[in-house]
């Protein structure tokens, strides 16, 4: 039987690449973004959909169960950055990181996991970043709202454990997508030296990861954080 | 059926259901004054959820409207509107009027 699998922010980046990589593994993929989808194939459907607009989320997920009657996975990939100094930044821009990044992961968790505890079986995967346990200068809105993820990943991961629903988060560091673009490059220089490993992350470290999160024989691995790249907390 | 007493129907039809697969004779005879959750409650926070869930899709495939029953006093002992069948009756019907204004 196939696996249905729900991926938010899929228009482009990693989300889209993770789309391409579960399509080719045969999975039925799901994806949402603001934006029209950017991607066509049998497999795939794609929702115009704000992740944190509670209406919009809840509208998606029912329309979901309802022609696929269950999801075995969420990726909860969406996620906004910011880099500045606390000093210049606007509180238009913490509240647009914080709705994405945590307010959305915490509406698509609720309403799927009210999907997943039909069948007492589910796996969710949140992003988080190794600019949280590093705290890095420049990163405070965006460490911040992943160090959210991080709590909310631990107690969802409790909550959720009687359904048979496991939670984990994995945490790139810099791999080269959009979310990056904007971070100079002397930055993701001294970033990738303090890794254990130095050098850039890839699509394929990601999936690695999320691929042993999701598979069905890891429902003794819950509430976990693994960064790459051998970053520590 | 007015939407009062459908509410209630759904509401004490999920009951059962729980009701029957835990093996609970309260929750399968479920009536208007039948405690759910909190003192004397018949249902864990795990039915809780599960029922709420269900309450939710079954709200939408009769009246068609999309409610989402997340309350900020849904634990308290005092206030919760899940204590009994009425209180979250009364609470659903509200929820789903509110869509109508």
């Amino acid at each position: 039987m196939n696996r249905i699998i729900l991926i938010t922010g899929t228009r482009k980046g990693l989300g889209k690449e993770l789309v391409e990589y579960y399509l080719h593994k045969n999975d039925e993929v799901i994806g949402c973004s603001r934006g029209e989808g950017s991607i066509t194939h049998d497999n795939y459907s794609h929702y115009m959909t704000d992740i944190s607009d509670e209406k919009e989320v809840t509208k998606m997920v029912r329309d979901i169960k309802k022609k696929y009657k269950r999801i075995d996975i969420l990726i909860n990939n969406a996620g906004v950055a910011s880099m500045n100094s606390i000093l210049l930044t606007p509180v238009s821009t913490v509240k647009k990181i914080f709705d994405t990044n945590v307010f959305g992961t915490f509406i698509m968790t609720r309403e799927v996991s009210k999907v997943m505890i039909h069948h007492s079986y589910g796996r969710i995967v949140n992003f988080t970043t190794v600019a949280t346990p590093l705290n890095l200068e420049g990163e405070a809105i965006y460490a911040s709202s992943k160090s959210a993820i991080e709590s909310f990943t631990k107690v969802s991961a409790r909550e959720l454990s009687s359904y048979g629903i496991t939670v984990n988060a994995i945490g790139p560091g810099p791999i080269k997508t959009d979310l990056i673009k904007g971070v100079p490059q002397d930055k993701l220089d001294s970033l990738i030296q303090t890794q254990v490993i130095n050098r850039f992350g890839t699509i394929e470290d990601v999936t690695n990861v999320i691929d042993f999160f999701i598979d069905e024989k890891s429902d003794f691995i819950t509430s976990q954080i693994v960064y790459l790249g051998g970053v520590c907390n | 059926m007015a939407i009062q007493e459908k509410v209630q129907e759904i509401i004490c039809e999920i009951a059962k259901e729980i009701g029957e697969e835990q093996g609970n004779r309260d929750l399968i005879n479920a009536k208007l004054d039948t405690p759910l959750y909190g003192v004397q409650g018949c249902l864990d926070s795990i039915s809780l959820v599960r029922l709420t869930a269900d309450l939710e899709e079954e709200v939408f495939n009769n009246f068609n409207k999309e409610i989402i029953i997340a309350d900020e006093s849904a634990l308290s002992q005092k206030f919760s509107p899940f204590q009994s069948v009425a209180s979250l009756t009364d609470y659903v019907v509200k929820l789903i009027n509110e869509i109508d204004e």
